[in-house]
């Protein structure tokens, strides 16, 4: 069982690196078929399918990668294939990490490794569900590279299934708050790369990227993916208050851990309150996006350096 | 909530404003942020030694080699003591009272909202207008509102009409849903202020050591005693703990009242005290007496600490006796020192803090340290345990489960509201539906519901011809 976690998670990695792949060449083919729609006198903002030729598409829907593949139905777009590889890949993981959770006998999160690998997979299902939900395929090119990143960390450290320690013999907690952190994780993950996108688009677009997608829209998508990864920090700490009052007697000892995730909460909690409150949109508003990501990774590492109660893990 | 210029002017009215401006809100927050942040990253001085000087700077002493010739300074700065420092807790005192100021200066207007939609829509919701359809359909009005009506009824709306020279339909969805942000906000002000509650009257004793066999008085006014009537543990073959329990009698006035094995994940808990396996470790049964023969103390010294060497563990004893003190010194399991070999401990005295005496003693045999006969008899294991009441947590919890309530349904079940416009037309009756924005106007094609229903309720009319209106004033009243 082990064997066929550990194939399915090396698998899904080089899945993710091919998604990879093909998004930056669906960037680098968009740019050319752009270059060469304009040279040949066309309107780069014409869609034929939306009502005629010469009719102006709505705004944003030109800006996606892929959508203007629109006048070339009949054949997938690279586009297409990086997200059915990134779809693909999320299948892959998800076989793994249930496989791996079959052979130690509780959640798969109980080491960096483990953790690692659920974080991607993580970042892959948040990927998934704002595709689907908000047809957003201009972010997988971002998405993609934070999934690799920790797929490789995860080659890197022990797999070693080791017995949890006392203090996580609880597996419904285990399982329920970690994997609370791990979507939250996944969307905050999405909402950098939102910002991400945002921040650098005037660079991209100067590069010619005529697909980029359109600023306001990645505020809103990034927006979006906090509105969901916000209340499910909420559910990792007060299920992780629960768990803390019953293994180590006090809901709250500000460990390292709890108070870094602590951090992360209170800048996602400022985001929110500075975009819906003080209607702060695009630069400000994205960096906030890209500090509260930063947040999570160093709640993520920080179990490397803080030491502290959640050293174990 | 309005104040008059006068009230707005006065002490208390420039503090309510301060409190409910939500520059102070996010100020606040950031600035929790940071002083979180400091936390993380510094040390921070354990619960065991706070309030001891002598083990603070015990512990100060600890981390001088990282800090050097600033370690001083930063603990004057309260770095090393950031959650319990004067600026976290008049920050988070003050972000909590913000809170609650903004709860209740925004509920009037909430309430409003929920309690007396407008039937119109006009002022700042006119601003918020998004879709904008205009159709006509070849029905009579009074058709064409029971129509609309019943469609936006069998799609979960409440429906209010409202007819003058035109009928007029405002529809909502998840009526009560803005109000839900209040609940959320409560919820934090909730677990702050039982938070506070919790360090007023909450006790925790975190460092209970008992030796099987022997009893722990709780003492906070319980008249409960804990005894140990044994303990178990557990190793992988590396040597990592599996398992540690203890099986505890718990008695009140010498009656046993409760009886568990407590392991960590499994508190005993009696009223409102709970007991919580914590760690565990080995205890040196000592006999004492004075040069009179008196006995001082007969039992186990918990070898609860360890040694900087890492070699070593030390347990420490009060005899009764002003001023004395009597320290044991071991081997740590699997360790070898060959100035203190197995079957051996290094008993060390103390008078008013000063060692007074050592000597290494064996097993069974009575040895005369700094005017005391001490006689080692066995090693036995002891249980640490955390014995806690905290009446605040409960509201905690409460606080815990409003915040998330709340945070759920403000994030998910949006309220979604229609306004509808119904007049007489030529052809039959004219309908003009107008939706508020949810998005930005430049994010027509993320997923939206109102437009969604709004769609909806247009093909439902079978209308002749569809106008999307670009200025939503049209309908101004």
């Amino acid at each position: 069982m082990l064997t066929l976690s550990s194939l399915a998670v090396s698998t899904s990695t080089i899945l993710v690196l091919l998604a990879f792949v093909a998004a930056l060449s669906g960037l680098v083919g968009r740019r050319r078929s752009a270059t060469t729609r304009h040279t040949a006198g066309v309107p780069a903002l014409v869609l034929a399918s939306a009502g005629g030729p010469g009719q102006q598409a709505p705004a944003g829907v030109l800006d996606e990668p892929g959508s203007t593949d629109a006048t070339l139905p009949s054949r997938p777009t690279t586009g297409w294939y990086a997200a059915a590889l990134a779809h693909l890949a999320l299948a892959v993981l998800t076989v793994g990490l249930v496989t791996r959770a079959v052979a130690v006998g509780h959640g798969p999160f109980a080491n960096q490794h483990e953790f690692a690998v659920s974080f991607a997979w993580g970042l892959l299902l948040a990927l998934a569900w704002t595709r689907w939900r908000h047809q957003a395929d201009g972010l997988t090119v971002a998405v993609l590279p934070l999934a690799l990143g920790m797929l490789l960390y995860a080659a890197t450290v022990s797999a070693t299934p080791n017995p949890l320690v006392p203090a996580l013999q609880h597996n419904l907690l285990l399982t329920v708050h970690v994997l609370a952190a791990v979507i939250a994780y996944g969307a905050a993950g999405v909402a950098c790369a939102a910002a991400l996108l945002s921040l650098g688009r005037p660079v991209l677009v100067r590069l010619g990227w005529v697909g980029a997608p359109a600023p306001a829209r990645l505020d809103e998508l990034g927006y979006r993916a906090v509105a969901v990864a916000f209340p499910l920090m909420t559910v990792m700490l007060i299920l992780g208050s629960v768990w803390a009052e019953r293994a180590w007697g006090t809901y709250w000892s500000w460990d390292p851990k709890e108070t870094a995730a602590l951090l992360t909460w209170l800048v996602y909690g400022g985001y929110l309150h500075a975009r819906v409150v003080r209607g702060w949109r695009g630069r400000r508003a994205a960096w906030l996006l890209v500090v509260g990501f930063v947040a999570v990774l160093f709640t993520y590492f920080g179990n490397l350096f803080l030491g502290g109660m959640h050293s174990y893990a | 909530m309005t104040m008059s210029h006068a009230v707005a002017r006065s002490p208390l009215g420039v503090i309510w404003r301060f409190l409910t401006s939500k520059v102070t809100a996010i100020g606040l927050i950031l600035t929790l942020g940071v002083l979180t942040l400091l936390g993380t990253l510094f040390p921070q001085l354990p619960d065991s030694a706070r309030g001891n000087s002598m083990a603070t700077a015990a512990w100060l002493d600890g981390i001088r080699p990282r800090f050097g010739d600033a370690t001083d300074w930063l603990a004057r700065m309260q770095v090393f003591g950031v959650f319990h420092s004067l600026t976290f807790t008049t920050t988070a005192a003050v972000l909590g009272l913000s809170t609650l100021a903004c709860t209740l200066n925004r509920t009037p207007a909430l309430w409003r909202q929920v309690a007396r939609p407008p039937l119109h829509p006009s002022g700042h919701l006119l601003d918020q207008i998004h879709h904008s359809r205009r159709v006509v359909v070849a029905t009579d009005p009074a058709s064409v509102t029971a129509s609309v009506a019943a469609h936006l009824r069998g799609r979960y709306h409440l429906v209010t009409t409202s007819t003058a020279e035109a009928t007029d339909l405002y529809a909502v969805r998840h009526r009560f849903a803005p109000l839900a942000t209040l609940v959320a906000h409560a919820g934090i002000v909730l677990v702050l202020a039982a938070a506070a509650v919790t360090g007023q009257v909450a006790f925790r004793d975190s460092e209970v050591a008992i030796v099987v066999g022997e009893r722990h008085a709780v003492g906070h006014d319980t008249r409960l005693v804990i005894e140990a009537a044994s303990f178990t543990d557990s190793y992988t073959e590396a040597g990592t703990p599996l398992d540690y329990a203890s099986d505890l009698k718990l008695l009140a006035d010498g009656r046993p009242v409760a009886r568990a094995t407590v392991r960590v994940n499994e508190p005993l808990r009696y009223d409102d005290i709970a007991i919580y396996q914590s760690f565990y470790g080995v205890a040196a049964v000592l006999q004492v007496s004075d040069p009179t023969g008196t006995t001082l103390f007969d039992g186990g010294v918990p070898l609860k600490w360890g040694a900087e060497d890492g070699i070593h563990t030390v347990g420490l004893l009060d005899l009764p006796l002003p001023g004395e003190q009597l320290a044991v010194v071991s081997t740590v399991s699997g360790k070898r020192d060959p100035l203190l070999r197995a079957g051996q401990v290094q008993i060390v005295t103390y008078r008013g803090g000063a060692e007074t005496d050592r000597r290494v003693i064996s097993t069974g045999v009575a040895t005369d340290v700094g005017g005391l006969r001490v006689t080692f008899l066995r090693e036995r294991q002891f249980t640490g345990l955390t014995v806690a009441r905290d009446p605040g947590s409960l509201w905690v919890w409460w606080g815990a489960a409003l915040l998330l309530v709340g945070m759920t349904i403000t994030f998910s079940m949006r309220p979604r509201r229609l306004w509808v416009r119904i007049t007489a037309h030529p052809s039959g009756s004219q309908v003009h539906v107008v939706t508020p924005a949810r998005t930005t106007p430049t994010d027509a094609d993320l997923h939206d519901p109102d437009s969604a229903t709004l769609d909806e309720l247009i093909r439902a009319l079978t209308p002749a011809s569809v106008e999307t209106l670009p200025d939503p004033a049209l309908i101004r009243k």
